[in-house]
């Protein structure tokens, strides 16, 4: 086990990475919807995420709406794939 | 502790994409209006003043047409979906899907060309079944990867339409109904689905 990041491997960041790793760009509201997370729990799991360079996260508005957009990045991407790898290893 | 079920999340998004139907709504446009601008070519006296000009507004109006319900789509999406369930922007499709994409259009329009030119008179009565075993196929596909009942009932729906068209042997027009009929069964599901999503995910108050 000592090979997993551990960043990732936390549950609920690793259904966030997960979420992420499917799309190209996802709001807030929608992570928020599709991991069953609450905000501030979202929140503290995306800043640490964000913090690693995991993620990057874009605030905008649409319209008068404020708008948190979050991407994976492509050192995120790699962490996640090297995740699923060792993984994959761990369970063979 | 829950286990997390990595391929199962990574293809939530796309579940998410379909689920309000408007995908599935403005392809059944297209299809119609597809199979639509061919009947209509096909129905026109060849050689007449309407046929030629019909020749050359076809490509036109199926050209506007497929962009015109892209960009509906999005707007439909940005004022229904993304307000309700969350903003989400699904990764380009790659080369290879392009690539497929464009073979499989040459594929069917070269034959429907030469179907159309009579050369293929013969085999006409397989544009039909031909093209509704193909959308059966990829329905099928689509509906067994990302998990969506709905696509089976619609490849369903396309192999029986097909066997319809063939019992018919309707010849060349026959693909074309396919793609009419096919688009309007899409056109209803993806209604239905718009209907039940908008019911289950009332607009949140800002």
């Amino acid at each position: 086990m000592s090979g997993l990041d551990r960043l990732i491997h936390e549950p609920a960041r690793l259904t966030i990475v997960a979420l992420l790793s499917g799309v190209k760009e996802a709001d807030f509201v929608y992570l928020m919807r599709e991991s069953g997370l609450t905000n501030g729990n979202l929140s503290s799991h995306l800043a640490k995420l964000e913090e690693a360079a995991y993620v990057d996260i874009e605030k905008t508005f649409r319209g008068k709406i404020p708008l948190t957009v979050v991407r994976l990045t492509s050192k995120g991407k790699a962490a996640f794939q090297a995740y699923r790898k060792a993984m994959n290893g761990l369970l063979r | 502790m829950q286990p997390v079920h990595l391929d199962e999340i990574a293809q939530r998004p796309v579940r998410y994409w379909n689920r309000d139907g408007l995908t599935e709504l403005m392809l059944g446009l297209l299809m119609m209006v597809s199979g639509g601008v061919f009947l209509v070519a096909h129905a026109l006296p060849k050689g007449s003043s309407f046929s030629q000009v019909w020749a050359f507004a076809a490509p036109v109006l199926w050209g506007g047409s497929a962009l015109a319900l892209k960009r509906g789509m999005f707007k439909l999406k940005e004022q229904l979906t993304f307000p309700r369930g969350g903003y989400v922007a699904l990764p380009e499709p790659s080369t290879a899907y392009w690539v497929s994409a464009l073979a499989a259009v040459v594929l069917v329009g070269g034959g429907y060309a030469l179907i159309g030119r009579g050369e293929l008179e013969r085999w006409a009565w397989l544009a039909g079944p031909g093209i509704a075993m193909v959308f059966a196929v990829a329905l099928l596909i689509g509906g067994l990867q990302y998990k969506l009942p709905h696509l089976l009932w619609l490849a369903a729906f396309s192999l029986l339409l097909g066997a319809w068209i063939w019992r018919l042997r309707a010849g060349f027009d026959g693909g074309l109904w396919v793609m009419v009929w096919l688009g309007g069964a899409f056109v209803l599901s993806g209604a239905l689905h718009l209907r039940s999503f908008l019911n289950a995910n009332p607009r949140a108050r800002p």
